[in-house]
């Protein structure tokens, strides 16, 4: 037995020395060759193992703070600062009959803020939806609950909660006039390969969004909705290109049109709303979305318009 | 002997006049004000329409097939058929070209108030069709009213299930070709088959009288529950439209009854009283197959024309020229056109007197909310949009269809009277029709 053993041992010894020999040979190599051929890789594995040294400091670290920074800020000055758009809004954000400010934004926003145990302010200097975002990427707002739609230009400056408010483009036609192409085919056929004049918000996504689904269209910028609206309805242009609430509140809150009108909802279109936050309170996005998830805050347009049945025409 | 004398009272009072008016008046009472009472007493009024349907269709085979084969073996029928084909459409085009009148000069879609347009508005919305569109995938073509399909819907591949199915229009295409067959076989064996489809008639019309005594009930009860599920609001705000359609109905059955009179040589107040029946379940059952019976039996025995013409010539009338449904689409398509403020000229208003006959003629084969979407017919030649103003029309539709059938029912009267005229032996007959009358 000793002797067996005697012979093994300088064996393992040898074989595990030429293993570690191997190795060191072959990292080398591999690095050498990484280093020349993928350049790009470099930095990667080089920024892995920082990632690895932080989360080693800090697990050292003794002390931690009692709460993340972000949700911090919001507790010690003791109010929930919400950015809004300077502009009434209905369903979202609008003056009530018995004056008071309420909607689907306001009331998320308050809800937030008394889940936070603080009290809500809201920071309506912007004027247009992208100041709104702008006013979250400067940090002049803990976050924005605006009817912000999550477009990837928006998510290069900030992120998104997930939607609580999922809706479908819409289109506003005069029947006449598209009686007027029908010709007997269903409206399905004649919507496809819409021909005549779109109004749309000038310098708003619907221009680009008309021009690639209704190619044959032509396509009219109107400096605001109303004016779209409007041209609609006294038969100047064929439709109108918006989300599906905006058209729809047009035929609910002006009854008297609805003979003249037909919304359309597309339904393989989709428009998602979410609150919009800075890209560094990733603690207060985690926040938000649970929120919205515990509460069952996942509206679509049919079922914001019948919690909100009076609703009136945005200007 | 007294029983006697009370069961032929009870039934005397029960086919006057006066316990109808008492009964229309108790309809009207309950389905107004007691909407409850008229919702559990439905199942009555749909029992006697239920009877009263269940003959039609064996009375519609049978007669039609036998006037069809006697017509043809008395050798007349070039005549009867001349006339039909002259009377039918000169009818039809009066008939339309009649709404196409009144709804000219009356203008019921001009100068709507704000206030109506708001609540057409709103009905509108509360239908909810908001259309849903996919912009991509595969198109799903849905088939759409047209007149191909009417023409092929006009003959039956199985005339039993046509039978079962009870569509009435393929019945009668194959009575009339299974009659003009039998009339062209000339055995006596078919004399035999003629007694038995007779016989069935008979007995069928027989239960039909027979049921004529329970009408008081039947219809308190139809009445009741048609009024409770009108709907005021949208009765006012289409007010004007309304009011033009039942004048245009009440107007065509004067004119109808006219054309009675001077055909027969009866006094009005018989001729009203004769064609009392099929008035009134014409109002009350909104059903022009379930007056079928009692137009033929009014003329027939009512007024002592020639059965065998008026077994062939009501029916048909009724089921293929849909003179209501032709006026009321020639109303309809006018006030869309003032609704949506579309001027019209001369060649555009004979093209709705052209296409609201072609309408109305393809109703034969559909009935409920079917027959109103044939109104597509009508205004896709006027390039006029039809979804909005279909949710009014058949939200009005509870107040407008029994004028309308009303209006149906008289302009077959008045086009099978004009077709049949009667036989020189009223003197002889009229005791007898009075008798029956009572």
């Amino acid at each position: 037995m000793i002797t067996i053993s005697k012979l093994i041992r300088p064996t393992v010894q040898l074989i595990i020395q030429l293993i570690v020999r191997l190795i060191v040979r072959v990292t080398l190599c591999l690095s050498l060759i990484l280093g020349c051929w993928f350049p790009n890789m470099a930095p990667v594995l080089a920024q892995s193992g920082t990632n690895l040294a932080q989360i080693a400091a800090a697990s050292n670290q003794t002390k931690r703070s009692a709460m993340p920074p972000d949700i911090q800020k919001i507790r010690q000055r003791g109010k929930l600062i919400v950015a809004l758009l300077n502009r009434e809004n209905s369903p979202f954000f609008m003056t009530d009959a018995a004056r008071d400010f309420t909607g689907l934004d306001v009331k998320l926003a308050a809800g937030l803020a008394e889940q936070l145990g603080v009290t809500v302010e809201f920071n309506r200097k912007a004027q247009t939806f992208d100041e709104v975002v702008k006013t979250v990427y400067d940090l002049k707002a803990d976050l924005a609950i605006s009817k912000l739609s999550r477009t990837l230009n928006r998510a290069e400056r900030v992120r998104f909660s997930q939607p609580y408010l999922k809706m479908r483009q819409g289109l506003l036609v005069n029947r006449l006039q598209i009686a007027q192409q029908a010709n007997g085919r269903s409206m399905t056929e004649v919507v496809r390969n819409l021909q005549g004049k779109i109004g749309v918000i000038r310098g708003s996504s619907y221009v680009g969004f008309t021009q690639k689904k209704f190619p044959n269209a032509t396509v009219v910028e109107f400096p605001t909705w109303a004016e779209a609206v409007e041209a609609v309805i006294r038969g100047n242009i064929l439709a109108t290109y918006r989300d599906e609430i905006e058209v729809k509140k047009i035929v609910l809150s002006q009854p008297n049109t609805a003979l003249t009108l037909q919304t359309i909802a597309f339904t393989d279109t989709q428009d998602s709303i979410a609150v919009a936050l800075p890209w560094d309170s990733p603690q207060l996005l985690a926040y938000v979305n649970q929120f919205l998830e515990t509460n069952f805050v996942d509206y679509s347009a049919e079922s914001l318009l019948q919690e909100y049945p009076t609703v009136t025409a945005a200007p | 002997m007294f029983k006697f004398i009370r069961r032929s009272t009870v039934l005397t009072w029960l086919r006057s006049p006066w316990c109808l008016v008492a009964s229309v008046a108790l309809g009207i009472y309950l389905g107004t004000q007691h909407p409850i009472v008229a919702t559990t007493m439905a199942p009555i009024g749909t029992l006697y329409l239920g009877l009263l349907k269940m003959c039609v269709l064996p009375i519609l085979l049978t007669s039609i097939t036998s006037s069809v084969g006697r017509l043809m073996m008395s050798h007349d029928a070039k005549q009867s058929i001349q006339r039909i084909l002259i009377v039918f459409p000169v009818g039809l085009l009066g008939v339309s070209g009649l709404a196409v009148i009144i709804a000219t000069i009356a203008a019921p879609g001009k100068n709507l108030s704000e206030a109506t347009l708001k609540s057409l508005g709103v009905l509108v919305n509360q239908s909810g069709i908001d259309l849903e569109i996919a912009l991509s995938s595969s198109v799903a073509s849905a088939k759409d009213a047209d007149m191909s399909q009417f023409l092929l819907s006009m003959v039956p591949e199985n005339i039993f299930s046509a039978l079962s199915e009870g569509q009435t229009l393929k019945v009668l295409i194959f009575s009339i070709i299974f009659g003009v067959a039998l009339g062209a076989v000339h055995e006596p064996v078919i004399e035999r088959l003629f007694e038995i489809l007779e016989s069935i008639y008979k007995g069928c019309h027989q239960v039909i009288n027979g049921l004529t005594l329970a009408l008081p009930v039947g219809l308190c009860s139809l009445l009741a529950v048609q009024l409770s599920d009108l709907g005021t609001e949208v009765l006012f705000s289409m007010l004007s439209f309304v009011i033009v359609a039942i004048f245009t109905f009440i107007l065509l059955y004067l004119l109808c009854i006219l054309i009675i009179w001077r055909q027969t040589g009866y006094s009005l107040i018989q001729i009203f009283s004769a064609l009392k029946e099929p008035t009134i379940l014409a109002l009350a059952t909104s059903s022009s197959f379930a007056c079928i019976p009692a137009t033929i039996s009014a003329l027939s025995e009512g007024l002592a024309f020639d059965r065998k013409t008026t077994q062939l010539v009501a029916p048909l009338a009724i089921t293929i020229c849909r003179f209501g449904a032709v006026a009321y689409f020639a109303l309809a398509a006018l006030f869309v056109a003032q609704l949506y403020q579309k001027p019209l000229d001369l060649s555009q208003l004979s093209l709705i007197m052209c296409s609201s006959i072609l309408a109305g003629m393809a109703t034969s084969g559909t009935t409920g909310v079917l027959t109103l979407t044939m109104l597509d017919l009508v205004l896709t030649p006027l390039k006029l949009p039809l979804e909005a103003v279909l949710v009014l029309f058949i939200a009005i539709d509870p107040i407008i269809n029994p004028f309308r059938t009303m209006g149906l029912i008289h302009s077959s009267l008045a086009a099978t009277a004009l077709v049949a005229e009667p036989r020189g032996r009223m003197v002889e007959i009229l005791p007898l029709s009075e008798a029956e009358l009572q």
